[in-house]
């Protein structure tokens, strides 16, 4: 093991090995659950659906539970440092502060969505084999491939970011705060924007009445908001909320 | 190797547990840190493992400012906590994912120390008791061969044959380049093994001394009325009275825990006598 403290692959990876080591049966508890549960509502459709069968509805559904799945398991990222019997050795391990942040994050977002579509595809592959042998309906599979899955998953990996970030930040109920704190958020912010455009635009701000404002709003809402949002949401917030859980990771104590 | 510069700590904004406290650690020594509850000594070890942060001052290991937690600085710290909760893995995997991060790290000495500690290798961590797992922990940081190993509390759960084992394995585990400080509240326990004392009272360090000056200038004994010698403490003990006397040629065992107590009753008195 190199002596040195630049980032190191051989550390990062022996990280990697540690927190799946560590936390191994939880995630397959997690997988198996979603195996099961994909299974189970595949065959009570098929069963009760006069034989019609299709796949997309499972797809949804397995989505969304590797989305919420996803955001627990970030939410429950650092555990280890929130109990004071455990956090210690964890805190004194020899690595820099970006190998333990990354080695937690490429764990619970990328490699955690590459596991989880393999499973829905295996499995959803699973259910319409048996589906076509039992009552000769077409086989389907799930493509992870198309624009659809592919823009879920990158909301995903920044959604979990921030969830990662509550990982770190918050004690206990990790998850719910932080869907409670980005509930506050959301309302401090409309409250700031309404207050702004009253400030500025005083009561014609909400009366539709918007001659007077040499702003071409068709424009606005239409080209340049959603631009401005997917460059804040895709090109910065994913950024910004790693950055903030480094420096909360780096000064954490004991 | 260790130095402590004008520490100052507090849990909370108006209670300071340390005031500019400094101290300064050798390498080649084993330093048994003493003091009563809540006098800090757990608290000091987390400063020194980079665990916790000085409110101002500055902890150095090697020059290096242990509060940054580089590889560089943690490779060469080794903690053993009085609490601690292990992971749901077997020895041989904990060994296998954490023994890396410690270039001096030894296999062999590892499997002496379990050996010698009566651990077998093939449960789960969780599996075994308090007492298993604390050797179990020692084992592992005597195996890192670190340059500071930070014992809280080491006895702690010990059965009174693994206390023996523990003292025999620390005698001939120490080397040269390497400060170990075992805090304790077991006085008894360590008389053996350290060559140095410190006590923490208060948050301050009243009492730093090393073995051999202590050896050297107080003897230790059962009071005597027709004795001419300075009796600087006496408590009742059954049979009488235990008494620390100013030295004048004889060679007795330290009473670490005779010592502890006069120290704690007057700081004052123990310090000019050495």
């Amino acid at each position: 093991m190199e002596k040195i403290n630049q980032f190191s692959l051989q550390r990062f990876a022996l990280l990697i090995k540690r927190y799946a080591m560590f936390n191994m049966k939880s995630w397959l508890i997690g997988l198996g659950a979603l195996a099961g549960v994909l299974i189970v509502v595949s065959a009570l459709t098929i069963i009760f659906s006069g034989g019609v069968y299709r796949i997309s509805g499972m797809v949804s559904l397995g989505q969304v539970i590797i989305f919420t799945g996803g955001l627990l398991i970030a939410s429950m990222a650092y555990n280890e440092i929130h109990t004071p019997a455990k956090s210690q050795f964890y805190l004194t391990l020899p690595a820099t502060t970006a190998e333990k942040l990354f080695s937690h994050w490429i764990v619970t977002s990328v490699i955690f969505i590459l596991l989880a579509n393999v499973l829905l595809f295996a499995v959803l592959f699973l259910t319409s084999s048996i589906a076509f042998f039992a009552l000769s309906i077409p086989i389907e599979t799930f493509n992870p491939f198309t624009n659809e899955n592919l823009t879920l998953m990158s909301i995903y990996l920044v959604v979990h970011s921030i969830f990662f970030l509550g990982a770190l930040y918050f004690r206990k109920n990790n998850f719910l705060k932080t869907i409670l704190s980005l509930f506050v958020i959301q309302t401090v912010l409309n409250i700031f924007i309404f207050l702004l455009a009253y400030l500025v635009m005083g009561k014609e701000a909400f009366q539709g009445d918007m001659q007077d404002i040499n702003i071409n709003i068709t424009q606005f809402t239409t080209e340049v908001f959603p631009v401005v949002m997917k460059v804040l949401f895709f090109g910065l917030l994913g950024p910004f909320c790693l950055v903030v859980s480094y420096f909360r990771l780096k000064e954490r104590e004991v | 190797m260790i130095n402590i510069k004008n520490l100052t700590f507090g849990y909370k904004k108006n209670q300071q547990l340390f005031r500019e406290l400094t101290l300064d650690l050798k390498a080649g020594s084993i330093y048994g840190l003493f003091g009563m509850n809540g006098a800090g000594k757990t608290t000091l070890l987390k400063h020194i493992s980079g665990m916790l942060f000085p409110q101002q001052g500055e902890c150095l290991i090697f020059e290096k400012d242990v509060k940054e937690r580089t590889p560089e600085i943690m490779a060469n710290i080794y903690i053993i906590p009085e609490e601690f909760v292990l992971p749901s893995i077997k020895i041989s995997t904990f060994a296998e994912l954490h023994a890396p991060f410690y270039p001096r790290f030894s296999y062999e000495l590892f499997e002496k120390y379990l050996k010698e500690f009566e651990i077998s290798n093939g449960k789960n961590l969780t599996k075994y008791s308090y007492g298993q797992k604390k050797k179990f922990l020692i084992a592992f940081g005597l195996a890192t061969q670190t340059n500071v190993l930070l014992m809280d509390e080491p006895t702690n759960g010990l059965d009174i044959p693994s206390k023996s084992q523990f003292r025999r394995i620390m005698a001939a585990a120490a080397t040269e380049d390497q400060c170990i400080v075992i805090s304790t509240h077991q006085v008894r326990d360590l008389a053996s093994i350290i060559d140095h004392v410190i006590v923490l009272d208060n948050g301050k360090i009243i009492f730093h001394k090393s073995t051999f000056d202590i050896g050297e200038k107080l003897s230790f004994g059962k009071l005597r009325e027709a004795s001419n010698q300075q009796v600087l403490y006496a408590e009742e003990v059954l049979g009488g009275k235990a008494a620390i006397y100013q030295n004048n040629g004889q060679d007795t065992a330290i009473d670490l825990e005779l010592l502890f107590n006069a120290i704690i009753k007057d700081p004052q008195v123990i310090n000019q006598a050495i």
